[in-house]
């Protein structure tokens, strides 16, 4: 499961609805495409106090932390695979 | 007619007499088969997948496809693992599965190795995810702008 997390729009405002459904049309998502106002759910993974873009954070089942404020390789999404 | 003949003859008109009341019994049941006495009925009055029975444990309306009116059916409800006497929780229009063991986690942190807090944010659909709704699957979030 994949989930974009966007955390400001292009006027750096929290991004809304159409916003939303605008990016997931242009980039042909059909995976959950969500507004993160402030990043503050991606705050909660971050390793220091600034937010390089993007970033990924790998759950495996039961929503357990695998890899935070990082990106992921194959190894690592096949290992986080129940 | 000999005796015994007499008693073989009073025994077959006892048995069919016996075969005829099981078969008015059934009769007057909804959806009666010869196995009545031994399969329990299965009635599904409105049609949504799932039995009255089921229904009546769940607290849904047994007359009633959508008993919440949030536009799903209830067997659709409980095959994703949704309340389907809830309007507010109901399966997300793409599809998107929901793990049933939402229910069931409980946060211990953000560090590597424990097991985040719950979100719930606004999606394109303009519907509320919930993170936890996936907890049967690994999940990568990737985090971005716009600009």
């Amino acid at each position: 499961m994949v989930i974009s997390l966007m955390g400001e729009n292009n006027f750096s405002e929290a991004p809304s609805q159409s916003d939303l459904a605008d990016w997931a049309e242009d980039f042909g998502s059909t995976h959950p495409v969500l507004a993160d106002p402030n990043f503050a759910v991606t705050s909660r993974f971050l390793n220091s106090n600034t937010i390089a873009l993007p970033t990924a954070h790998l759950l495996t089942t039961g929503a357990q932390v695998v890899i935070r404020d990082g990106w992921a390789s194959s190894s690592d999404l096949n290992g986080a695979l129940p | 007619m000999p005796r015994s003949l007499r008693h073989a003859c009073l025994a077959l008109l006892l048995l069919a007499a016996s075969g005829c009341d099981q078969y008015s019994r059934d009769q007057g049941s909804s959806r009666g088969d010869d196995d009545s006495d031994s399969v329990p009925q299965w009635v599904d009055s409105d049609g949504d997948g799932l039995s009255d029975e089921e229904e009546s444990a769940l607290g849904t309306d047994a007359d009633e496809v959508d008993s919440d009116g949030d536009g799903w059916d209830d067997g659709d409800e409980v095959d994703s693992s949704t309340d389907p006497t809830d309007d507010d929780d109901h399966p997300y229009s793409l599809g998107w599965g929901i793990d049933p063991c939402r229910e069931d986690i409980d946060s211990t942190g953000n560090q590597v190795g424990q097991v985040t807090t719950d979100f719930e944010l606004l999606s394109q659909t303009g519907e509320l995810v919930r993170l936890y709704d996936f907890c049967g699957r690994a999940v990568l979030m990737v985090t971005a702008a716009f600009w």
